[in-house]
């Protein structure tokens, strides 16, 4: 039996939009324990 | 812009600072940070808690030590520049010790005409800091309510309800050994009288409650408070909470867990309290645990239906490299996007700690 080709589209979408959830991280400042102090 | 401050050392003769940390003016390029002030001494020593933002960008913000009573921490402001990039005035509003309560561990929320309101960890308080009738005159602390068992201690600080209710809660005390509380403390219909303290719920009220809170509650718009509990829950790896208020006055709350961290790929040891998103989405951070074992900042997703269960999700798992031991909230800014801090981790350990001197990060949805 043929496979509905929406189910393929559907995989790829899924995928695409568990890419897209992946939230990003960005270190905005690291400190280095001089004037700047540490541990915040 | 954001503010934040440092516990430990900003150069070998200060212990604690508070910084700003300015946003590019083009994309990916990198922050800018600036040491706002440097503590240590007469002004206070080492900052446990955040900072609060009152009129005219001025900050306010609680050291536990130092201060010139003993090393029992202060209550200092910090008032911006005419002129950017000059200093700011630091000033130290109160010297805990001269008082009953001392050494607070958290920040402060600004009240009704100004007013501070936190809490003390030693000879356990509410406090209540009220400015001054004139510019330059002395601010006057009140003793909003003393924890009668010296083991209550209010860790986290308290939250601003309706008609001016504080809530908070107790890492100890309360009736279930010593667990822990959530409280609320209720003003005075008459001016200037007592605050009315009342246990709003004890925890371990059951196997497998929360325990030993470190941090304050939150309220919704229908006066549900959420929290965090550092330890206890189904995995004793700490839990999300609710409280809710009940149907008719002097009933009693109800409590629910939300999520139990199990200390795996989850997280766990949440120290911080949460924060509401759109949609009631619950965000914070948990220290321990994760696929890095550094660390997660989470989500957690309202339940769909009456009974069922919310939803965690890993937002990010802190590796070291990138941040280690969220153990503050995250703050919600524009288009959604967190803002927090990792106690530890980062790319330097020139604090001589091979575990990082932290970091301050950002996640975007």
């Amino acid at each position: 039996m043929r496979k509905p080709r929406y189910t393929l589209a559907l995989l790829i979408f899924t995928a695409f939009a568990a890419a897209q959830a992946q939230p990003t991280l960005t270190t905005l400042y690291n400190f280095t324990g001089g004037s700047d102090g540490f541990h915040p | 812009m954001l503010y934040g401050t440092t516990y430990s050392y900003g150069s070998f003769t200060t212990e604690g600072t508070v910084f700003s940390l300015t946003p590019p003016a083009s994309p990916g390029a990198a922050w800018t940070q600036v040491t706002v002030q440097e503590f240590g001494g007469n002004n206070g020593a080492y900052l446990e808690g955040g900072l609060v933002i009152g009129s005219g960008g001025v900050l306010y913000g609680t050291c536990h030590n130092g201060g010139a009573t003993g090393d029992t921490g202060t209550a200092f402001s910090l008032t911006p520049p005419a002129s950017p990039g000059d200093a700011w005035s630091g000033t130290v509003i109160y010297n805990f010790g001269t008082g009953y309560g001392y050494e607070p561990r958290a920040g402060m929320v600004i009240g009704r005409g100004g007013v501070l309101y936190g809490t003390t960890s030693v000879n356990p308080t509410v406090f209540a800091l009220v400015p001054p009738a004139s510019p330059g005159g002395a601010w006057t602390d009140h003793n909003v309510h003393i924890f009668t068992n010296s083991g209550d201690a209010p860790y986290g600080g308290v939250a601003i309800g309706k008609d001016g209710v504080l809530y908070g809660t107790t890492k100890n005390g309360g009736s279930n050994s010593g667990e822990g509380t959530v409280f609320s403390v209720t003003p005075s219909a008459t001016p200037g009288g007592a605050w009315t303290e009342t246990v709003l719920y004890n925890f371990y009220s059951y196997a497998g409650d929360g325990v030993e809170p470190e941090a304050s509650v939150v309220i919704d718009y229908s006066g549900v408070l959420y929290g965090t509990t550092f330890e206890g829950g189904t995995y004793n790896y700490g839990t999300v909470f609710s409280l809710t208020p009940p149907s008719s006055p002097g009933g009693a709350w109800t409590e629910a867990i939300l999520y139990n961290f199990s200390g795996g790929s989850d997280g766990g040891r949440p120290a911080a309290s949460v924060v509401i998103g759109r949609h009631g989405v619950l965000y914070g951070t948990a220290g321990a645990g994760g696929t890095g074992n550094g660390g997660v900042v989470f989500s957690l997703e309202p339940r769909t239906s009456p009974g069922g269960s919310w939803t965690e999700t890993v937002l990010h798992a802190f590796t070291g490299a990138d941040g280690s031991g969220p153990v503050s909230p995250v703050v919600i800014g524009s288009g959604g996007v967190l803002y927090g801090t990792t106690e530890y981790g980062g790319s330097s350990n020139g604090c001589g700690n091979d575990g990082g001197c932290g970091t301050v990060f950002s996640l975007a949805p």
